[in-house]
């Protein structure tokens, strides 16, 4: 009789086909020392439970994230923003007119300027985020996509 | 008909966050933090340097954006990177292979009104963790990937960039190791 020891984990797991499962289940009706050994794998399986939660969420790193990525890159977000001033101020300097320049609506960020698919993000998203309803991803018309395993 | 509405997609925020956009970056990071958060917690047993590299995980989720590649494996993509960084860590810790930690006792008010069954329930998890820290880095990357976060063994694979066999064996070593453990401090029979 081939003993089954080395398939409980991946059993309690979950992680056998249906024909595996039907295999084990077999072989444990039939064989005692392996249903005293997934008796004892179980009560460890169960064990573990009592540390599955690590604690109370801290607080968010996106702070700190964000100053070591996109704030120590600069404007990462608008890439086009260094050069479009350095124009400006160079034709300031020949006297050459700037469309647009001067007062007028506020500048968009890349973000903004992906149009179409990417039209659901707007700058002032995170200026509204309080936490777990930015987390848990705001709504997109026109997506059909699963959250990616979120 | 009416389009179906739906949460943002993991790949579709990473092609953003390879064009550098901050929203995406940020709604990314706030997605995951606290899944990248509690794992690297299991895997130092300390909080704080779990904090460091959950950051550090983010860094380099930024930096590595332009290579990732879409197939939707984002959060095993994710927990790979924050594994080769905690095992990193644990290579550096040398001596001391585990802080001594205590995962699983926090604050809980009213978590029960019998003090002997909270003082039960303190002492198996004390053991719980005591015995944790017996396993091998991979030994308990695969388990608390599987057990704790919920990754499939398919998934465990692929964040440990290593075949299913192996991630069924390394979890049923670990089960063995944590039974013997407990079984030595008299939680099991």
């Amino acid at each position: 009789m081939n003993h089954v020891t080395s398939k409980l984990a991946a059993y309690l797991a979950g992680e056998l086909s249906a024909q595996e499962r039907d295999s084990i289940d077999r072989h444990l009706r039939a064989c005692a020392a392996c249903r005293r050994e997934f008796a004892a794998q179980s009560e460890t399986w169960a064990l573990l439970e009592a540390v599955a939660e690590p604690g109370q969420p801290g607080r968010s790193v996106w702070p700190a994230v964000r100053a070591r990525t996109i704030g120590a890159s600069g404007a990462r977000g608008r890439p086009a923003l260094g050069w479009a001033a350095a124009a400006l101020v160079a034709g300031m300097i020949l006297g050459v007119s700037w469309p647009g320049a001067g007062p007028g609506p506020a500048e968009t960020t890349t973000v903004d300027q992906a149009a179409g698919e990417d039209s659901w993000l707007q700058s002032s998203w995170l200026e509204r985020d309080t936490g777990d309803d930015l987390a848990s991803g705001w709504l997109l018309a026109g997506r059909t996509d699963d959250g990616g395993g979120s | 008909m009416p389009a179906v509405a739906g949460p943002i997609s993991d790949d579709s925020l990473m092609a953003s966050v390879a064009r550098g956009e901050e929203a995406a970056f940020g709604l990314l990071v706030r997605r995951w933090e606290h899944q990248v958060r509690a794992f690297l917690i299991h895997m130092l047993g300390s909080v704080e340097e779990a904090e460091d590299l959950t950051q550090d995980t983010f860094v380099k989720v930024f930096a590595q954006a332009r290579t990732y590649r879409p197939e939707g494996m984002f959060q095993s993509w994710l927990l790979r990177i924050a594994g080769n960084l905690a095992r990193s860590r644990l290579r550096r810790r040398k001596v001391v292979r585990w802080l001594p930690f205590d995962i699983g006792r926090h604050d809980r008010p009213g978590a029960g009104p019998d003090p002997h069954q909270e003082l039960e329930a303190d002492q198996t998890r004390a053991a719980v963790n005591r015995a944790l820290a017996h396993l091998a880095p991979r030994q308990r990357q695969a388990l608390v990937l599987h057990r704790f976060q919920g990754l499939s063994y398919k998934e465990v694979a692929v964040a440990m960039d290593t075949s299913l066999p192996a991630v069924e064996s390394l979890i049923q070593r670990a089960l063995a190791i944590l039974r013997a453990e407990l079984k030595s401090q008299g939680v099991e029979r």
